[in-house]
């Protein structure tokens, strides 16, 4: 297995670890907690295999859900992301989307933030939608997206500045 | 074939992505009570629709058999009117059960499994648990609803299990779809010191708070003891076919929730 795999391995385990450990029973706010296991969903090399990448998606958050005993939130939030991936990675970076390691050297930091924005919000929208399943609940979906993205957001943004830094 | 296998080749992907979007669906549904009533009311809401556009093109056809029907209950309540004297009809507000008409949309009798779809919702005070007979006998139990539609647990069903007791002597026992022929059920738990004979009526025996007591389901058409157990083993002919009921009347039990708190 080559370094960037057992690298990548050990921010699948780390973050289903630090999610169903630490920040599920967080309830910053009273209620908020943070959705820090997609930063392996941000991570991940930009010119791996998709296929490989969709079920990797789809097992992390199945993962998450049984340990965490979630109805499936979380699988279907991450297999969506799994497959719009690309999709934002060329949007988000265009001429640079080639870059393995984009997410954390070798690209503009605004695309970089362009990107995890993006990952995070769509991720988090689905997420809640299928929690609350009900188009009446629209303002909860919103209210909670927006705190649990912007929690998450700050996570993710800590942790990826110490791995840009090492 | 080649060409199939090579647009299956080139959209893997979008496939794979289907497919575990499906499995987590399930997964998701049968985890969480709340995604499952919500995937059952949209479920009925679609299969309301698509069938309700077939109904009103069947409808136009059968309007006079329809009517015929209509015309003979009428002639069969006035009956019953006339000879009610000491009941005071025109205070409806006496009355336990309220009934509300609703036509069924979508029937089926080829599973074990059987359920129908009423043109009634919600919005038509239809809720979950309430009785649906029709002028010549039961039909079913209202078991989720949305808000134009309902589905209904039809009686041909091998998980409903229904009060029922012979007319004549008051003895009664549990009724239930074996899932083999749509025109019969069995009843069961008759004592074999009962007097049974081919012929008898069954009706509702009134001790669920879904039908009211006495509504016609059938006749026996055939028992026998089942040895070593004390029981009878009886066979009831519906008094009407499910499978080609079209006018239904959902009922409402003023007091199922009083007599739900108590069970």
């Amino acid at each position: 297995m080559s370094n960037e795999n057992i690298r990548l391995a050990k921010f699948f385990i780390l973050g289903v670890l630090l999610q169903v450990l630490v920040f599920e029973s967080w309830d910053f706010l009273g209620y908020v907690d943070p959705l820090f296991y997609i930063i392996f969903l941000l991570i991940y090399k930009f010119d791996g295999s998709q296929t490989q990448f969709i079920l990797l998606s789809f097992s992390l958050g199945l993962i998450v859900d049984l340990l965490t005993l979630n109805p499936g939130s979380n699988t279907i939030s991450c297999l969506t992301i799994g497959y719009i991936r690309p999709f934002l990675i060329n949007f988000s970076f265009g001429v640079n989307a080639d870059i393995s390691n984009g997410m954390i050297s070798g690209t503009r930091i605004e695309n970089r933030i362009l990107f995890a924005g993006l990952i995070i919000l769509i991720h988090h929208l689905i997420y809640f939608s299928i929690s609350y399943f009900s188009f009446l609940a629209y303002l909860n979906v919103l209210k909670n997206t927006i705190l649990t993205g912007i929690l998450t957001s700050i996570l993710i943004t800590i942790t990826l500045g110490f791995i840009s830094k090492r | 074939m080649q060409q199939i296998i090579n647009a299956l080749l080139k959209n893997k992907k979008f496939i794979l992505f289907i497919i575990l979007l499906f499995f987590s669906l399930i997964f998701i549904r049968n985890r969480s009570l709340y995604h499952q009533s919500k995937f059952d009311q949209l479920i009925t809401l679609i299969t309301g629709e698509i069938f309700s556009a077939t109904y009103s093109i069947n409808e136009y056809f059968n309007l006079k058999k329809i009517n015929d029907e209509v015309l003979l209950e009428n002639k069969n309540l006035r009956e019953a009117l006339i000879n009610k004297n000491n009941y005071d009809l025109n205070d409806r507000s006496n009355f336990i059960f309220k009934a509300f008409l609703a036509k069924i949309v979508k029937n089926s009798t080829k599973s074990s499994r059987n359920y129908l779809i009423i043109n009634k919702g919600k919005k038509d005070s239809i809720r979950e648990e309430m009785g649906v007979i029709s002028s010549k006998g039961i039909i079913g139990i209202v078991s989720s609803v949305s808000e134009n539609y309902s589905s209904v647990i039809s009686v041909l069903n091998r998980d409903l299990q229904i009060n029922a007791k012979f007319k004549k002597n008051n003895t009664f026992g549990s009724l239930n779809w074996d899932g083999v022929n749509s025109n019969k059920l069995r009843l069961n738990d008759i004592y074999i010191i009962n007097d049974v004979n081919i012929g008898d009526t069954i009706v509702t025996s009134g001790m669920s708070a879904y039908f009211p007591e006495g509504i016609l389901i059938g006749i026996v058409s055939d028992y026998k003891i089942i040895l070593g157990k004390g029981y009878y083993e009886i066979e009831i002919e519906l008094n009407n076919k499910v499978g080609n009921e079209t006018n239904v009347y959902v009922l409402k039990n003023k007091f199922q929730k009083e007599i739900k708190s108590l069970e």
